[in-house]
């Protein structure tokens, strides 16, 4: 739990706020690069951080990342013209260069204005996918998070947005949770053929009801269980586990932390499943079971967040042309297209929950389970109400990881996790049973974890 | 030509402005904020430690000022005459254990 207070500060996200000045240290994912694909294309609106941003992509094919609002009288460059290296607003003619250089003001003839003053623009950087951008200070710019995907091709990516409406926490929250993934994801496990499972008193068998739903870690359609994303070991059916309570070991990295959820083999003393989740701060995880890519959750304002999922797949397997091939991506609850990432929940189907088909009664995978509970919470979930239990140690140690940031960040210091000397292209995640006394530190060395007990008070 | 401005609308209006600026999740003081994210943290990592070695918890001791933070926080379990729990286990408040070092028992 958190006292009203301390939730307030720790999930508002606008530029005066104390997380917010916090996030803003750190490079921030805020926009996908496939929206601007071609040099001169229309710009983009984007909100992030609470803050209307416009981006665009010079007839060079330098993507600019400037204040939404023209400085002259405040009429969005959203709808300017981009043309002839920069962009160029509607209602006057001024003119602006990726870099904020005003280059044209037709209704000023004297240059003295533009030769000394610059229009609000950004760092802004493609990489994986994605366009990031640097909102902090001027000259603070920590490390580029090059993580394992961030060098890959737009065709060996798949990037797939889902925009929600409810404070990014809920979000992050449920990205790095795992004891949630054998209860509200049954419908998943059944699809993957685990056999039945019991959630408290409820024994709940289920049925291949999403059939056409992605799966973890793999391609659209694809139904591979015990495959590679559910690592080396794993059974067939995905799942070697009934335990639902899983050990919580955590570690401190030099990106933020990982953690091992340690789960009993059935039928197996010997063994151990374990996930292992990274989390590198402030908006990506590293998720056991999905190989190959993260789950980044950006904060669009204090009401909105982007979830994006980005997968590294074989060359020319990527592309927005494969996201709509997505299975179990219903455009009718949202898709990859810019004007339908916004989910819209589809209907719970409560007669398949009652016939002990579904679980959850939410068709679209486990993204679309995840999107239902976490809206649930309203638009911003009071965290005074909540009673955490010790099962929650991921989401315990992001949330202080967060307040130490913002202290040192109000104290004059940098927040933690900004990666000097960090090889973020190391960070992992795994999933896979190994024997019970073999450390789970050992499936991912490039976390750099220290191996000792969570730092002291 | 002048405008006549009063001062006093002006005032008025920054104070109006202000009001609303602070209702989005202005400034805070975070100088009185309690941090709950270190104690609980703290404390999580204290009973898994125990749960490790084979000890059974039984009960939380914090800070008489942490306790007052829980309660205040959740009013509406004190007012139903629910015990005050944290991380699943009862909360004691106890003067000798200092704010952000609680004691799982």
């Amino acid at each position: 739990m958190l006292t009203p207070e301390e939730n307030e500060v720790l999930c508002r996200v606008g530029p005066a706020t104390p997380m917010g000045k916090v996030l803003r240290r750190y490079w921030t994912p805020a926009f996908q690069a496939g929206d601007l694909p071609e040099p001169d294309c229309p710009p983009i609106r984007v909100t992030v951080l609470g803050e209307n941003f416009v981006a665009f992509r010079d007839s060079a094919g330098r993507l600019g990342f400037l204040d939404e609002l023209c400085c002259h009288r405040g009429a969005s460059l959203v709808l300017g013209r981009v043309e002839e290296g920069g962009i160029r607003c509607l209602y006057h003619g001024w003119k602006y260069a990726a870099d904020g250089t005003i280059m044209e003001t037709p209704n000023l003839a004297t240059p003295a204005f533009r030769q000394r003053v610059k229009h609000g623009a950004y760092p802004v950087r493609e990489a994986g996918g994605l366009g990031w951008v640097y909102l902090g200070p001027p000259g603070t710019e920590p490390p580029f998070p090059a993580f394992s995907w961030t060098d890959a091709a737009p065709d060996e990516l798949i990037v797939s947005e889902m925009i929600m409406d409810c404070n990014w926490m809920q979000v992050q929250e449920g990205s790095i949770d795992s004891s949630h993934v054998a209860i509200l994801h049954l419908d998943t496990l059944a699809t993957m053929g685990a056999g039945p499972r019991n959630v408290g008193s409820l024994q709940f068998a289920g049925e291949p009801w999403d059939l056409d739903m992605q799966l973890p870690g793999r391609r659209a359609g694809a139904r591979a269980p015990g495959g590679a994303g559910d690592g080396g070991g794993a059974r067939p059916g995905g799942w070697p586990s009934d335990d639902n309570a899983p050990r919580i070991e955590v570690e401190n990295t030099p990106f933020g932390f990982h953690y091992a959820a340690i789960r009993d083999v059935t039928g197996d003393p010997g063994k151990k499943f374990v996930r292992v989740t990274a989390f590198a701060i402030p908006y990506t995880a590293f998720i056991g079971g999905v190989a190959s890519g993260a789950v980044i959750v950006v904060p669009r304002d204090d009401y909105t967040s982007s979830s994006i999922g980005v997968f590294r797949v074989p060359k020319g397997a990527g592309g927005i042309a494969a996201a709509q091939r997505a299975g179990g991506v219903d455009p009718a609850v949202w898709g990859p297209e810019p004007d339908n990432r916004r989910i819209r929940l589809p209907r719970q189907d409560r007669a398949a929950m009652a016939a002990g088909q579904s679980f959850a009664g939410f068709r679209g995978g486990n993204r679309v389970q995840d999107a239902a509970v976490q809206l649930s919470e309203g638009r911003l979930y009071d965290r005074a109400k909540e009673h955490l239990v010790p099962a929650d140690l991921a989401i315990i140690r992001m949330r202080r990881l967060f307040a130490d940031s913002v202290a040192s960040v109000a104290a004059g210091g940098a927040p933690l996790g900004l990666g000097e000397g960090c090889d973020f292209a190391g960070i992992g995640a795994a999933s896979q049973i190994i024997d019970a006394d073999r450390p789970w530190q050992d499936l991912v060395p490039g976390n750099q974890g220290v191996r000792e007990p969570a730092r002291p008070a | 030509m002048f405008l006549n401005l009063r001062v006093a609308d002006i005032q008025a209006r920054y104070e109006e402005w202000k009001a609303n600026l602070d209702n989005r999740g202005g400034p805070a003081d975070l100088g009185s904020v309690l941090w709950l994210s270190i104690v609980i943290d703290n404390a999580c990592t204290q009973i898994w430690a125990a749960w490790g070695s084979g000890a059974h918890v039984t009960s939380l001791r914090v800070s008489p000022a942490v306790y007052d933070a829980v309660a205040a926080a959740r009013s509406g379990e004190v007012a139903r005459d629910y015990p005050l729990m944290l991380l699943g286990l009862p909360l004691i408040a106890d003067p000798r254990v200092a704010t952000y070092e609680p004691v799982a028992g």
